[in-house]
Order: C-alpha cells, then sequence, then structure tokens
C-alpha cells in the first residue's frame, strides 16, 4: 500500500500516541515537538520538500526469512529506495565494507551472527552515517535498552504494516539528509580551514623575511678601537615598532639612533622600516644637524595624518670616542656610566615625534674619557620588568664587563624577569663606549 | 565604557578601563569622537581607573588635542604613578596639565 504523502499524514495524526512511544526513547526532539504542537509537528517536519524526495536512499536488508525480506525489498522500492537483501549477519557486515548504504534494516534473530551482534560491529566498523532499524517482535525495554546501546535509531514492530515501513524511511531520509549536508559543511569547513591555513603559513613566511630583514638593518657589535658599540632587539610580535642604527657620516663622525615607533607589529614596523631609511638619508653630521632632523621626522610623522608618533634618542659621536651630542625625543632617559663616578640618567629632553607641530628639541654635549658609556633603550626596557633602578643596577653590576657582555646580562635580566614570557613591547638597547686613547 | 559629562563648559571624560592599550584604544578614539564634537577649549580627563596607558593610548590624548585645535587646555585627574611616569618619560607632563582631583582641575583650568 503506497499512501500520498497528504493521505499518510491524516493517518499518521491518529497514530501519534504510537509515534510518541516509538521515537521516544531515540529521540527526545521528536517527543518535544509532539507535546508542543501536534499539526506544527506535521507542517514541519511531516511533509517532504522538494529537495527530500530526491533522496533515495539505498537499504541493506538483513533477514534469514526470505519471503518478509522479499516483502520489505519491495516495500522499500515502492517508497524509491534501493534494496538489497541478504540472509545473515556475516554476509551483512561483509557488504557493508564493500559498499555504501544510507540504512541497514535488520532482523535481531538471524543464524551465524543475529542483528544486535551485527549492529555492534557496524557500529565499530564504519566512521560514515549508517541508519539502522530493528526489527523486534518484542518490546520489552530491557530488550529496546540493550539495542539502544548497541546502536540501534529505530524500531520495525513485527508484524509490521506498510505504514510503519514508511513512516520509518521518512525518518531515516531526514537524518540521511542533514547527515549529508553536514558532511557537505565540514567538506566546505575543512576547505576553508586549509586555506585559511596556507594563508597563514604564507604569512607567517612574509614576518619571517622582514624580521629578517629588520635584523639586518640592526647595527652589528663592534669591541675595538676609540669607540665601541654594541646592541640588542627583541621585537615584541615578529617584527616590531622599534629601529637602531650606527652609521659613519660626514666628517667621519658616528650617527647613532634609537627610534620607538607608537604601536606593534606590521603598521608599526612599517613605519619604522621608513623613518629608519629616512634618518639615514637625512644622515645629520653636525649638532645643529640633529635639531633639523628631529624637525624634519616631526613634520613627516605629522603629515601622515595618523595617531603614529615616535619617541627616538638621536645621538653623534666623534670617532675618537672624546665627544658625544645626543637629543632626546620623548624617548626614555639614556644612562651614562662614567668611569670615575655612578651610574645616572641624562634628563634633558623634550617631546615625542610627530605629536605637535613646531616643536624644536636642544641637543646636550658630552666630553667622554677613556671607558665611558652611554646606553639608548626603548621603554619596552623599563616597562618589561627591569625598571629604572633596576637598569642602573644592572649597568653598574656590569661596568666591568665587555659591552657586548654587559647588553647579554641586561637582555638576560630582562628575559629572566619575564620568566619566559615573551615582551608585550619591543625592547631595543644599544650602547657605545669610549675606547683606549691612541698614542699621539 | 567611558563616559562624557559637561561642567559648565568644561568637559569631562571618565575613563572606564584599567588598559589603556591597543586593544582599548580605537574604541576609546571612536568615543571621543562621537561625543566630543564642537571643539571644545577645556577638557580633563579622569584617568583614575587606569592602571596601564601605552604608547597607543597616549597617541589617543594626542590626537584628543589636536581634535581640539589651538587654544584647547586638557587637565588628566588621578593619574596612577605608571600613567605620570610615562607622561614624565615623554614630557606630555608639561603639554598635559596634572591634578589630584576635578575641583582643583575644574577650578584651575577656568583660571587659566
Amino acid at each position: 500500500m503506497v499512501l500520498q504523502p497528504h493521505e499518510h499524514l491524516q493517518q499518521e495524526k491518529e497514530l501519534l500516541p504510537f509515534i510518541a512511544s516509538n521515537y521516544a526513547g531515540g529521540s527526545g526532539f521528536y517527543l518535544t515537538r509532539i507535546k508542543a504542537s501536534p499539526d506544527r509537528l506535521f507542517t514541519e517536519i511531516g511533509a517532504l520538500t522538494d529537495d527530500e524526495e530526491e533522496v533515495g536512499l539505498s537499504v541493506l536488508v538483513a533477514d534469514d526469512d526470505a519471503l518478509l525480506g522479499d516483502y520489505l525489498c519491495m516495500a522499500l522500492e515502492s517508497l524509491g529506495c534501493a534494496a538489497e537483501l541478504v540472509g545473515d549477519g556475516q554476509l551483512a557486515l561483509r557488504l557493508l565494507r564493500e559498499k555504501h548504504f544510507d540504512v541497514l534494516i535488520t532482523d535481531w534473530m538471524m543464524p551465524e551472527m543475529d542483528g544486535m551482534e551485527l549492529v555492534r560491529r557496524v557500529r565499530l566498523d564504519r566512521e560514515e552515517y549508517l541508519h539502522v532499524i530493528l526489527m523486534t517482535a518484542t518490546g520489552r525495554d530491557q530488550a529496546v535498552r540493550t539495542a539502544l546501546e548497541a546502536g540501534v535509531d529505530d524500531f520495525l514492530h513485527k508484524p509490521f504494516q506498510d505504514i510503519q515501513i514508511e513512516l520509518g524511511i521518512n525518518a531515516a531520509r531526514r537524518v540521511v539528509q542533514l547527515q549529508r549536508r553536514l558532511e557537505q559543511h565540514n567538506r566546505r569547513l575543512t576547505a576553508a580551514h586549509e586555506q585559511i591555513r596556507d594563508a597563514y603559513r604564507l604569512l607567517k613566511e612574509d614576518l619571517a623575511a622582514a624580521a629578517e630583514m629588520q635584523q639586518s638593518l640592526l647595527p652589528g657589535n663592534k669591541l675595538d678601537g676609540p669607540l665601541r658599540q654594541a646592541s640588542t632587539f627583541i621585537p615584541s610580535l615578529d617584527i616590531g615598532g622599534d629601529a637602531l642604527g650606527v652609521l659613519q657620516v660626514e666628517g667621519g663622525r658616528f650617527l647613532f639612533f634609537n627610534f620607538d615607533v607608537s604601536g606593534h607589529g606590521v603598521p608599526a614596523a612599517l613605519n619604522s622600516f621608513a623613518l629608519h631609511s629616512r634618518m639615514t638619508r637625512l644622515a645629520p653630521s653636525r649638532p645643529e644637524d640633529l635639531v633639523e632632523a628631529a624637525q624634519i621626522l616631526n613634520e613627516d610623522l605629522l603629515s601622515q595624518g595618523s595617531d603614529a608618533y615616535m619617541t627616538a634618542a638621536i645621538g653623534l659621536a666623534e670617532a675618537d670616542g672624546t665627544r658625544l651630542w645626543l637629543l632626546r625625543a620623548g624617548h626614555p632617559m639614556p644612562v651614562l656610566v662614567p668611569t670615575a663616578s655612578p651610574a645616572r640618567f641624562l634628563e634633558q629632553g623634550g617631546l615625542p615625534l610627530g605629536m605637535l607641530p613646531g616643536v624644536r628639541h636642544e641637543v646636550c654635549e658630552m666630553v667622554l674619557d677613556p671607558g665611558d658609556r652611554l646606553l639608548i633603550y626603548s621603554d619596552g626596557v623599563i616597562e618589561e620588568g627591569l625598571g629604572e633602578a633596576g637598569l642602573l643596577e644592572a649597568v653598574e653590576d656590569q661596568r666591568q664587563s665587555e659591552l657586548s657582555v654587559m647588553i647579554g646580562a641586561l637582555e638576560r635580566r630582562l628575559l629572566d624577569l619575564r620568566e619566559g614570557r615573551p615582551p608585550q613591547d619591543d625592547v631595543s638597547m644599544l650602547s657605545l663606549e669610549a675606547g683606549p686613547r691612541a698614542n699621539v | 565604557m567611558t563616559e562624557f559629562e559637561d561642567q559648565d563648559g568644561i568637559v569631562v571624560v571618565r575613563i572606564g578601563t584599567e588598559r589603556l592599550d591597543a586593544a582599548a584604544a580605537p574604541a576609546f578614539k571612536k568615543a571621543l569622537q562621537e561625543n566630543i564634537t564642537d571643539q571644545p577649549h577645556l577638557v580633563i580627563l579622569d584617568v583614575s581607573s587606569v592602571q596601564f596607558l601605552d604608547s597607543t593610548g597616549l597617541g589617543v590624548f594626542v590626537s584628543l588635542l589636536k581634535m581640539m585645535g589651538v587654544p584647547g587646555v586638557i587637565g588628566i585627574v588621578g593619574a596612577q604613578a605608571a600613567v605620570r611616569r610615562l607622561l614624565q618619560i615623554t614630557q606630555l607632563d608639561r603639554i598635559f596639565r596634572l591634578f589630584d582631583n576635578i575641583s582643583d582641575a575644574t577650578a584651575a583650568l577656568r583660571s587659566s
């Protein structure tokens, strides 16, 4: 008996108590909907949409009663399913391993391997979804529970009527349909995930390349001669907004600078690259040129029209290490380590660059004795744990060490204080030292 | 959460966040842009809740000054040690005037 959808809906309403009890064990969803509003249940899930009607299910029937099995297959075919019949559990298991089925309808009592054992094996075996319906003559609670635990989704009570088969297949169709959609979504998600992973990998590679470029701009250590230098740079992300530079300019003097561009990561780094390059091209070689260079950078940053600004320490040193000029723009106070007196901060300074127009900074001049040191650094050094007092103390502790050893020790002390957590702000340091005087 | 109040021509801005950093600064700046529209001359920033201020947060203070234009004056009230120190290092304590409480700040700004 094949019913048209509308006719069988009408009949199903009369079977309501049966449906409720039939699905109560398997799915709270059905029971809840039935309690809420039977009419809504049928309008929402009873009728099949065009889309769902197209889902042809492939069904494997396992039953040692060939007559009953054939009858069931015919009923399934009339419902648009492709059905195949096997006579025992072993055969069913083998076939399920060989080809795809959407639904398994199995008898409980069979020779070789019974239905319950078949279901258990299938559930262990298969990763893809299979809707399992168990044919049974018993409705005892304990038997139903055992079946549920084995992995049965639904029951077909013997002796069964066509309407029961149709009801069971409709339920299976909806679940299989949902399952297929879910698999499709998962495939799309997996593809999207792979794309994102590829994009992320590319991004990481780009960042690593940029970080390498940034590292290549750093001044190396120079530990002999009349003017010595050592530096370190730890970006908070892969690349950072700090810049360090030392270069020889006109007249043999050395220009040195440490910038800290506001913000972090790529935007700060791009700005930092640009300002580093600008400073290198300006190449001020006299103290008054330092003032002008600061003014130019100030106007450059202001003309960007963004919130970007930077703090900077910019200086000049005589090649013979006897004299030094320094301009501080909002940057942390440089530390002077004279051989003859305790380390101290140099307080003179002005506003950061890129905040307000028309700012003019002053330059302070220092005469160096052999062994005197100067340290300039970004605020990460202070903010990331050392503090101002800690920095002075660390510098004093390392006064007798070689310049690069001192920088290494400062870096280590900072990282130890952070107990392995990477710094949240860029950390950069540059130290200069006057070497012994050449004999004249 | 940023609150705005007009006290007889002085805009008082209460900053609710504890960390005014790169994560919080964009929302703070947007709040300022939406609420401070007619170029007030006097603004008081109450930062007593702020325990951490970084370069991005500081940048928003400066952009507020730019929004106000000349001759705008910003008073900062309730700066905790870390905030005060950052303002000193960057020399911005010369641009922003620091006060302990709002009544001191309003009195001083009015007479300026």
